[in-house]
């Protein structure tokens, strides 16, 4: 019997992928687009995996970022080429090497966004926990994901505070430094406190497997992203062997 | 905690405790990638500044702790974040390798040792800017395939710029002694703020 608690399917808000296969696209796709020649058969390969961040986004429905995406890549995969008959040489050394690194870079870190996006934390502790991954690794990246919004709240409490009191402005950055960091660093250790113990309470130390219920599990969409990660690696392979 | 003092396993307050401090290391990281990254000449400074800002929040958690295995985790999981969002293994490797050493350091102080942490933080620094490598490796390899296109002079110019013997070395010592002084900096904001105001 299916009900809504024990769906075993994962939704549109997961991009109907489990949290395992998401990582092994998000590291595929960082990988080969990091290490792949545009030569060859790659030369097909790359774009489409490029591609690939543009599509999630899109079937995500996140618009604003599916075009801030496809801007900066088209950018970045075009201007400097045009640009680069027209600019001086010196110009040419500084920019265009960090803009053909950021064509590079820019789909890798898409598909860690999207990662992000489309795994709640105790879907990634579940996926973690069936591929027995140690508690060792999984309390701190969870405390982590709980954490980023905290810091970005207190942080901008305390720069309210100390831009009312006019304490330490760009002029004196060592200043600025310490009188925001340090009252960031008291607030954050009593809220991890706090949290400690309220994660105790509710058995985090406990010996014994955690259970839940996220729809985690591999289906035929599963297979699919597998076989496409599994044909870009051996395409790869043989483009870097055999030099296709 | 008074209980557990004799027990060297890690228990869920440590590994909660690397989690908050592994946040701090990679937004502060971040941000200061973010502000320097844009212009590729001050990109290189980018070990230096991150060493020395991350000093004080990063002194905070060394000395603190107490327990072998709380900086190697928190430099695995930076490691596995950055290889994710695809900047790359380095970070990763050497990541782990000097925070094993950091361990050691850190171990060998009977982590009592104020000194020790600095030291500690200083090469632990060396390794989570490893990334840089990647930059370097991945720069020249771009360019070697743009040599076709755009001939050999205007490669030369740029592959002068990433493959100088020295770049390396001098981007790892400037990630050591921002480490350095990050340390000594975040070891004075220490005693001034936090041993004060009771927090440790």
């Amino acid at each position: 019997m299916d009900t809504v608690l024990r769906n075993t399917r994962p939704t549109a808000k997961q991009m109907y992928l489990d949290p395992r296969t998401k990582t092994l696209l998000c590291l595929t796709v960082s990988f080969i687009m990091f290490s792949g020649h545009s030569t060859g058969i790659m030369r097909y390969v790359l774009p489409c995996l490029a591609i690939f961040p543009l599509i999630a986004f899109v079937i995500l429905k996140k618009p604003f970022v599916a075009v801030y995406y496809g801007t900066m890549y088209i950018f970045s995969a075009t201007v400097p080429h045009l640009m680069m008959d027209y600019c001086p040489p010196i110009i040419n050394a500084l920019f265009a090497g960090m803009v053909a690194i950021f064509t590079q870079l820019l789909p890798g870190m898409s598909m860690f966004y999207f990662l992000i996006l489309t795994t709640t934390v105790s879907e990634f502790v579940a996926a973690m926990d069936s591929l027995h991954i140690s508690k060792k690794f999984t309390i701190p990246v969870s405390v982590m994901f709980r954490f980023f919004p905290t810091i970005r709240e207190e942080y901008a409490a305390i720069r309210d505070a100390m831009r009312l009191r006019e304490v330490g402005s760009w002029r004196n950055p060592m200043k600025m430094l310490e009188y925001r960091l340090v009252p960031l660093l008291m607030g954050l250790v009593a809220i991890g406190n706090e949290l400690s113990a309220s994660a105790l309470t509710r058995g985090l130390n406990a010996p014994v497997r955690r259970t839940n219920m996220c729809p985690i599990g591999f289906h035929w969409q599963d297979a699919v992203a597998f076989s496409f990660c599994l044909a870009v690696i051996v395409l790869f392979t043989l483009s870097a062997a055999l030099g296709w | 905690m008074e209980k557990q003092k004799n027990n060297k396993k890690l228990n869920g307050k440590d590994l909660l405790n690397t989690g908050i401090f592994t946040a701090i290391y990679f937004l502060i990281n971040l941000l200061v990638a973010a502000a320097l990254g844009l212009i590729p000449v001050v990109s290189m400074l980018i070990p230096l500044v991150s060493s020395l800002i991350l000093g004080i929040p990063m002194m905070l958690y060394f000395i603190r702790i107490k327990k072998f295995g709380m900086v190697l985790i928190t430099y695995i999981v930076y490691g596995v974040f950055l290889t994710l969002a695809g900047v790359g293994i380095y970070s990763l490797i050497f990541g782990t390798i000097c925070a094993l050493i950091a361990e050691l350091i850190l171990r060998s102080g009977k982590y009592q040792s104020a000194n020790r942490a600095v030291l500690a933080f200083a090469v632990v620094s060396i390794g989570a800017n490893a990334n840089v490598l990647q930059m370097v490796v991945a720069g020249g390899k771009a360019l070697a395939e743009k040599a076709a296109t755009y001939g050999t002079d205007y490669v030369n110019t740029i592959a002068g710029y990433y493959e100088r013997g020295w770049v390396l070395p001098v981007i790892f010592a400037s990630a050591f002694i921002g480490g350095l002084f990050g340390g000594l900096l975040g070891k004075a904001v220490f005693k001034k703020h936090f041993i004060r105001s009771g927090l440790v």
